[in-house]
């Protein structure tokens, strides 16, 4: 196109321009600097947003079906409690999906009904409307259409948890302390696609504990005396230890005490070692090997075929007693090669560990018992989320995320404690736990107090006890998910027209994630924090178009000879115009172009550059709580889009102030000027 | 053979109110025949260039009616005339220095949006015209390189390229020395009978006037036909 080669030729930087290439390139820089910032924090709030609806849709679901006033005052679910077949209890969701009948009343087996007890709403073949089974009947109908959709009952409880935190010190001494909260609990959502993304990956501290826990009873242990805990019985160990290790593979341990004992073994003939040895006078006590070849010795240590000796300041060799045992001070790094576990494991100590070190520049190899040492770095096999104690009588839970960060380890047993009322008393009940897993909570409406527990901890909970008074409206109900959470008011719509044609409208109430009370307040903020800063932009980049402006104002007084000659030849103001149009419309896309350019490795390097800034500033630059372990680094395709035809859109308006002006230059002026 | 009009003004005047109100031209009357050359002689000063602006449309007159082709100026878009009818040489050149000889001379095709790639007729006819002016060993060179001369037959050559009716020199050899303006003026009288183009050129140049087919002369704003040389 004629005027776009105009365009560019004007737009390319010469010596006798130097004004206007300045200025050209000034206006760049200052376009490309605003895109820049533009899309890289529209790309961050975005990802920050998409997190924490990914995270409040994967615990809470996008969509959730929660039963009415109606529903709790009806026939259908008030009859369980006067039904023997019901054992005369309420049933939540779960149970009355599983029961064989939506009517357990038996006029011949109960007592009668109370005089102003609700009347049973029957469907047009005179049954009663079961809601429950019809809502997940219309569910599972949907699910064909849409197969991503999943759904589940869920429910939650309280209870005061308490558990036992045992630790084992650097001597081998046990410690224990002890953690009480009082907590939620909340079925664990199985049917979420991205429950396992919420679930913490486990390390090797966890490894660690597990090991030694798996050596240790804690159900008998004393509060009061934690020297007592008891050592598993073998056949107990054997089996955790075994299963624990077929988890993962050990590739480098660490010493856990300051000295470490070593392995005649491991020292290679003919190498002279610097180090302390100390004696009585008459006889060495222990020979200490430095691992930094720098420290201060008062000989060295060499090994030969015929044993140890020890070559004191003077060169004399002293023959070494295999007695005298030979230590390494300060930590060492092990390099597993080989782990052989016997069948029989007796306690840790009986796996020998074949592999290297390195003391004194030296590399050491041979093989040593697991000792004094601990786990720094393992290859979990493919689910690491999931290395746990095979499960004995304890229940698995889910911590929140906090108290991991707490001290609290996988492994910690304790339990839950919730009161029962009997006949003549509250009786405290306890259920044994243990922490199967960490999650993060995200936004959830009770964030850090709230336990994943299975959905028989609540059922049996809510059955007994009457410790916790949740808003039984929202206590109990179906979790729909399904993986664009934007269509969740397509299918809450859905679903609304097929449960009012069902006849059960009036016992659900379903919401949107939009809608949920702990979310809504904070969507929306968002969604209000992202527009404006949208508009902040917008002015930014008005203001920074305005140079191309100036720019291209000068550029038509430069080029009026050019204009002049154009016109001459036949070219009307329509193209002088698009010429200038042009030249707008190219610097907002060079622009766009820079400055995405510089968003994508500005977002490629987030998290150094934060880091960077965390540096400069002496504290954490973003809060983890709030924004993550890192912070998102996905273009915004939004963003993109945005820019795209924002920046161009207003360089073209910028661009039109001066094409106007050289559309009413009048050729015969300037070429007789000329 | 009767000649087609290519130009007929009538009743051309043009006023000038800044800095102070001046007549420049009155009631000048032009029929311009196919084929034919013109010259248009005067003192510096009395209108001439803006005679021929104004019968190339790039100034309106103040009144009179003006008619290319027997289009008439005042409902026809005056860039079309321009573009399809009309082609420039001026004493300054006017060439657009930082493209090449070849593109100046492609420049009308591109504005016209005819296809000016190697091959296209447009292309072909350039590259005759550059030939016909002797420049085909300088197709690539950037204009600001080539002399005078050489300029001035690149705008003889872009004001061809569009195979106008009528073309329209201003002083075509004013910038050049006389053995140069002696060239020049061969070349635009042969190319122009060459090319049956009707010619009218503004001149002090007796030398170049007397070459053209009529004379005219502008003094105190009429026009009026020599009868000394034809």
């Amino acid at each position: 196109m004629f005027e776009l080669s105009v365009a560019l030729k004007y737009l390319i930087p010469r010596k006798k321009q130097l004004s206007v290439s300045l200025i050209s390139a000034l206006s760049v820089v200052v376009i490309s600097l605003v895109v820049w910032l533009l899309i890289v924090f529209l790309s961050i709030t975005e990802g920050i947003e998409k997190n924490w609806l990914h995270k409040l849709t994967a615990l809470n679901a996008p969509l959730r079906i929660t039963p009415t006033e109606h529903y709790y005052n009806s026939y259908y679910h008030l009859i369980d409690a006067h039904s023997s077949s019901s054992q005369f209890t309420l049933k939540t969701i779960g149970q009355k999906l599983t029961a064989h009948v939506s009517d357990p009343y038996s006029e011949e087996e109960d007592r009668e009904l109370p005089l102003r007890f609700p009347g049973p709403e029957k469907n047009s073949q005179g049954e009663l409307i079961d809601p429950v089974k019809q809502a997940f009947a219309l569910l599972s109908a949907l699910k064909k259409q849409q197969p991503d959709l999943t759904f589940q009952d869920f429910e939650l409880s309280g209870a005061l948890m308490r558990l036992q935190l045992l630790r084992q010190g650097m001597n081998q001494e046990h410690s224990q302390s002890y953690l009480t909260q009082a907590s939620y609990l909340s079925s664990i959502p199985y049917a979420s696609p991205a429950l396992s993304h919420l679930i913490l990956p486990s390390s090797e501290k966890d490894l660690n504990h597990l090991i030694y826990l798996a050596s240790h009873t804690t159900e008998y242990s004393r509060e009061d005396a934690p020297h007592l805990t008891l050592s598993a019985a073998t056949d107990k160990m054997n089996k955790r230890l075994l299963a624990l290790l077929s988890t993962s593979t050990i590739q480098e341990m660490q010493s856990t005490s300051y000295r470490f004992s070593l392995p005649e073994g491991f020292l290679p003939e003919n190498i002279s070692f610097p180090c302390i040895a100390r004696s009585n006078g008459t006889t060495f006590i222990d020979v200490v090997l430095p691992t930094d070849r720098s420290a201060p010795c008062n000989g060295s240590l060499k090994r030969t075929s015929q044993g140890l000796h020890f070559e004191d300041a003077n060169g004399r060799a002293i023959p070494l007693s295999s007695r005298v045992p030979v230590y390494v001070s300060g930590p060492i790094r092990f390099q597993v090669e080989d782990m052989v576990i016997p069948e029989r494991l007796q306690a840790l100590k009986d796996i020998q560990l074949t592999g290297k070190m390195t003391v004194q520049n030296h590399e050491l190899k041979g093989t040593l018992p697991w000792f004094q040492l601990e786990v720094v770095k393992a290859k979990f096999h493919s689910d690491s989320r999931s290395i746990t104690l095979p499960e004995e009588k304890e229940t698995g839970v889910f911590l929140a995320k906090h108290f991991k960060d707490n001290g609290v380890l996988l492994g910690d047993r304790g339990y839950l404690s919730y009161n029962c009322a009997t006949a003549s008393s509250v009786q405290e009940q306890r259920l044994p736990i243990f922490v199967a897993g960490f999650y993060d909570p995200g936004i959830l409406s009770v964030g850090n107090r709230c336990i994943l527990v299975p959905d028989f901890v609540t059922q049996t909970i809510n059955a007994s006890s009457s410790s916790f008074n949740l808003d039984k409206t929202q206590s109990n109900g179906l979790l729909v998910w399904f993986s664009d959470v934007h269509e969740a008011e397509h299918i809450k719509t859905i679903l609304q027209d097929q449960f009012k044609q069902a006849g059960i409208d009036s016992y659900w109430k379903i919401t949107t994630f939009r809608e949920y009370d702990f979310a809504k307040d904070l969507l929306q903020q968002f969604q209000s924090d992202k527009y404006l800063f949208a508009l902040v932009g917008v002015i930014i980049l008005i203001v920074a178009c305005c140079n191309i402006i100036s720019l291209l104002t000068l550029l038509v007084n430069d080029k009026k000879k050019e204009i002049g000659i154009l016109q001459a030849m036949g070219a009307s103001n329509y193209s002088v115009a698009r010429i200038f149009g042009f030249c707008g419309v190219c610097m907002g896309l060079l622009s766009c172009l820079i400055g995405t350019s510089a968003a994508m490795i500005t977002l490629y390097y987030i998290d150094s550059i934060v880091h960077l800034l965390s540096i400069l500033q002496g504290h954490d630059a973003f809060n983890t709580a709030f924004f993550g372990g890192s912070l998102p680094n996905h273009l915004s395709s939004h963003a993109l889009k945005f820019i795209f035809i924002v920046t161009p859109l207003l360089s073209l308006c910028a661009g039109l102030i001066p094409a106007l002006k050289a559309c009413r230059l009048r050729p015969s002026e300037i070429l007789r000027s000329e | 053979m009767n000649k087609s009009l290519v130009l007929s003004a009538r009743n051309i005047g043009k006023k000038f109110l800044t800095p102070t109100p001046l007549e420049i031209l009155k009631g000048i009357d032009l029929d311009i025949f196919q084929g034919t050359s013109t010259a248009i002689m005067g003192k510096s000063g009395e209108g001439k260039s803006t005679l021929l602006h104004i019968l190339g449309t790039l100034e309106k007159p103040t009144e009179g009616e003006l008619e290319i082709c027997q289009q008439k100026t005042s409902i026809t878009p005056l860039h079309e005339l321009r573009k399809h009818h009309i082609g420039f040489i001026f004493q300054a050149y006017n060439l657009l220095e930082d493209y090449t000889t070849l593109d100046n001379v492609l420049l009308p095709a591109k504005i016209a949006r005819q296809p000016t790639h190697p091959g296209s007729p447009a292309y072909q006819r350039a590259l005759l015209l550059l030939d016909q002016v002797g420049l085909s060993s300088r197709l690539h060179f950037l204009a600001k390189l080539l002399s005078g001369g050489e300029k001035q037959r690149v705008t003889i050559a872009r004001a061809l390229c569009n195979d106008p009716d009528l073309i329209l020199a201003d002083e075509p050899s004013g910038n050049l020395d006389h053995a140069h303006s002696h060239a020049i003026h061969h070349l635009l009288l042969e190319l122009t009978k060459h090319h049956c183009k009707t010619l009218i050129v503004v001149t002090h140049d007796r030398e170049l006037a007397s070459l053209c087919d009529q004379i005219f002369l502008l003094k105190s704003g009429n026009l009026s036909l020599s009868d000394g040389i034809l």
